[in-house]
């Protein structure tokens, strides 16, 4: 292996994972694992119309994986899998305990060597437990886990966070443990089994409030997305952005703010000089939100959010851009960071991919390519049958 | 052989607040020495926030400081002052991983940047979490968590129908994205050292690294497209009021035969039985109508009861869990994913999260609970810096090292 070389060059992934689970593989693709998808003959719910252009979440999932096609149904795998199997590291499989893919599970984990692989199972719930294999949805564990309580509005329903987060989640949380199994490994440790469930990912991620209601009796409670009077989001001219003044009692960059809202002539900014703003309980009340709001989106209604964020950060105020997907693609600092990588989807053209996560000196990690034609890996063996 | 993953290996750990401590607690959880280097004039907020022990805040009370860091080693070392800053020098020989997430360039002004840092330890996987990177036009900005949500595009993104960013109500990007992206960056040098012998330098931009998990949303926006998925949907599903003030069910329906099982158990109108509604465009389609209908009935149930009711028809449906209710849930608790162990300091215990991925068929190592500041210092200048007990006495004494 040449020093270059990125760290998971050589290992074999099989992945059976689909929909936003594939994230685990797309993952370990990037660092440099050959990740084959191991799909059925119509191929994975996430391809849609397998004859359509891929959708871009597809490609986003699944960016530089192989793909073969197995009918599970059949006896025999093809041969190129066949042989690629022999040297297998690494094996994700989202298969629900009691599912109808279960003996197919079962006839994997025979085929593979135990003692040599890596096998991680992503599931809703966890492999065991009263709920095993029980149904879920993304929204459904953000419920159960206790996460969902924290989020929205207090007068209106609780709101799932967007975009699948306990599924990836738990993707993200499974390539890790898979990595550190692989660590083991390469220092002459054996296999592993993974049991990675997402409900504990979600339950993992409450933040402070598991210990408020252990040391101190008290149930958090959603706050919406103010948290007090002068933290959370506040309109501006073309969105919103976040400010950010007071966290558990403690008030930040007050001083700071106030002489930005001065500077500028904001009416009633002198208001905010007034010593009840010291108190982090009295700037919990109706009145304290009512007063800072006018005062503030006085000052932010004609203002720009990314001018708001720039030149409120360069006066020590903590307030950040409220992005969306496009003024992502604008920013700044991504842009000129170079984060955004080009990649060729086919049937969409050259897209803006967003870059890794993670930058090491030493090697370019990215997304590798576009996700896999169906079944690309197997096509001259389904030829021949 | 190595029996649990990390065993052997050592981690200079320099990380404080949200993300950096979660990345480490990773290792510390299995099997490696993580020396957390903490000073008691800038102590970690969260050791002395509120939730605390007994309701009383101090430094070694704080709740969410102790879940984040359990296993660790805590050495107090006053990293202002050029002795403290030599003894740490001194320690990264002996360490294999060197993390930090502060602010660029404060390593430097440590003595502790890459350069140095590689200078003494040549095959050093060195990480950094800086917010905005460590180069860039925002790499002077303040880099508080709280803000990184609006900035990943997260809080846009979820919000109600009248489209105000609402955000997720917690700073999710210390939770899972940053802290679990860091811990693979740093697990995937150290396979790359096994088999190079090289080390690395990583940079973790907490922004960059937050975005992918809105990739998809990205992606979309780069192509100009809408964001509605190709896919079938679940349809329909939301969050449904249930009996009481302020309790709720989220369901949705995940199949195809999910939707009849969920028209038959909640006793919907027959106009739900339509045969177009098969299909799940319909469904969704119609989504406000078939809500109302939901709705309907279930505000006549037990969040709990109604729950295990569609799950036990097939249904994906689950309570909205407080967090009391999450600790007191049977299959969390069966999960054994609450875990308690002693309180830093004084009498009692305290709840802390277990790891949400374990590894079958082997031992589980056991949780440790978070240190007290500086409560390994005398045992790590003995160990690992050979100094005897007069030297750590005139250290302490001098402010250079703390204990608690």
């Amino acid at each position: 292996m040449t020093a270059a070389a990125l760290p998971l060059e050589g290992y074999r992934v099989l992945d059976l994972c689909e929909g936003p689970r594939a994230y685990c593989g797309r993952l370990l693709c990037d660092l440099g694992a050959e990740v084959v998808k191991l799909e059925a003959p119509g191929g994975e719910p996430g391809r849609g119309q397998v004859t359509a252009r891929m959708p871009l979440a597809f490609h986003f999932l699944n960016a530089g994986k192989r793909s073969a096609v197995l009918d599970a149904e059949g006896d025999a795998w093809p041969a190129p899998l066949d042989s690629w199997l022999d040297g297998c590291d690494v094996v994700l499989e989202d298969i629900e305990p009691g599912s109808a893919r279960e003996p197919f599970r079962q006839a994997l984990r025979q085929r593979l060597a135990p003692d040599r692989v890596v096998w991680a199972s992503l599931t809703a719930w966890g492999r065991d437990g009263p709920l095993a294999g029980a149904p879920a949805s993304d929204a459904v564990l953000l419920a159960h886990s206790g996460l969902l309580s924290l989020a929205g509005h207090p007068r209106r329903p609780p709101l799932p966070a967007y975009g699948d987060q306990a599924w990836l989640s738990l993707s993200a949380f499974a390539a890790m443990a898979t990595l550190g199994a692989l660590y083991r490994r390469a220092l002459g440790g054996g296999g592993a089994q993974i049991d990675a469930s997402a409900v504990e990912a979600m339950a993992h991620s409450l933040e402070n409030a598991p210990q408020f209601v252990d040391l101190e009796g008290i149930v958090r409670r959603r706050t919406g997305n103010r948290t007090e009077a002068a933290t959370g989001v506040f309109p501006c001219a073309d969105g919103h952005v976040y400010l950010f003044t007071a966290m558990g009692g403690t008030i930040f960059a007050w001083d700071a703010l106030v002489r930005w809202l001065e500077d500028a002539g904001t009416p009633g900014a002198a208001v905010l000089r007034d010593a009840c703003w010291a108190d982090a309980v009295w700037r919990r009340t109706a009145e304290a939100h009512r007063s800072f709001e006018a005062v503030f989106t006085g000052f932010t209604a004609g203002r720009a959010r990314q001018a708001l964020f720039e030149e409120g950060q360069r006066r020590g105020v903590i307030i950040g851009a409220v992005n969306t997907p496009s003024s992502l693609l604008s920013d700044p600092a991504l842009r000129s960071r170079g984060f955004f990588r080009p990649v060729a989807l086919p049937g969409w053209g050259e897209l803006d991919f967003p870059g890794s996560p993670y930058r090491f000196a030493g090697v370019d990690v990215r997304a590798r390519g576009p996700a896999p034609a169906l079944g690309e890996f197997t096509t001259a063996a389904t030829q021949v049958n | 052989m190595p029996a649990n993953l990390f065993d052997g290996l050592r981690i200079l750990d320099l990380t404080w607040v949200g993300v950096g401590p979660f990345a480490t607690k990773f290792f510390s959880d299995h099997g490696a020495q993580v020396l957390k280097i903490e000073s008691a004039l800038r102590p970690d907020g969260l050791r002395t926030m509120h939730p605390a022990a007994g309701g009383r805040v101090g430094l070694n009370r704080g709740g969410y400081y102790a879940n984040r860091n359990s296993g660790k080693l805590s050495l107090g070392i006053d990293l202002g002052r050029a002795e403290g800053q030599a003894l740490v020098r001194a320690l990264v020989p002996l360490c294999d991983v060197v993390v930090s997430n502060f602010r660029p360039g404060i390593m430097d002004r440590f003595g502790l940047g890459y350069d140095a840092v590689r200078a003494l330890r040549p095959d050093v996987v060195y990480a950094c979490m800086p917010m905005f990177g460590e180069q860039g036009p925002y790499r002077e900005f303040a880099g508080y968590g709280l803000i990184l949500g609006a900035m990943a595009g997260t809080t846009a993104l979820t919000s109600y129908d009248d489209g105000v960013p609402q955000g997720t109500g917690t700073n999710f990007s210390d939770h899972v994205p940053n802290p679990v992206h860091g811990a693979m960056a740093i697990t995937a040098a150290l396979l790359r050292r096994a088999r190079t012998g090289q080390g690395e330098a990583i940079e973790i931009s907490q922004l960059e690294s937050s975005v992918n998990f809105i990739g998809p949303a990205l992606l979309q926006a780069a192509a100009g497209a809408s964001g509605e998925p190709a896919q079938a949907p679940v349809a329909p599903q939301g969050v449904y009021p249930c009996r009481g003030d302020d309790h709720w069910c989220a369901i949705g329906c995940t199949t195809e035969a999910a939707w009849p099982a969920l028209a038959d158990a909640l006793d919907l109108p027959p106009e739900a039985r339509a045969s177009h509604y098969r299909k799940a465009q319909a469904r969704r389609r119609d989504a406000p109508r078939l809500d109302e209908w939901i709705a309907a009935r279930t505000r006549l149930h037990d969040k709990h009861e109604l729950a295990a009711l569609l799950r036990s028809r097939g249904v994906s449906a689950a309570a909205v869990n407080d967090a009391a209710e999450a600790m007191a849930d049977p299959h969390l608790n069966a999960r054994g994913h609450w875990v308690r162990l002693p309180a830093m300091e004084g009498e009692g215990d305290a709840a802390y999260n277990a790891p949400p991925v374990r590894y079958l068929g082997e031992p589980q190592i056991p949780m440790r609970r978070a240190p007290r500041l500086g409560e390994h210092t005398r045992r790590i200048c003995r160990e690992l810096l050979s100094m005897d007990d007069a030297a750590i006495e005139r250290a302490l004494a001098a402010g250079i090292l703390f204990e608690t």
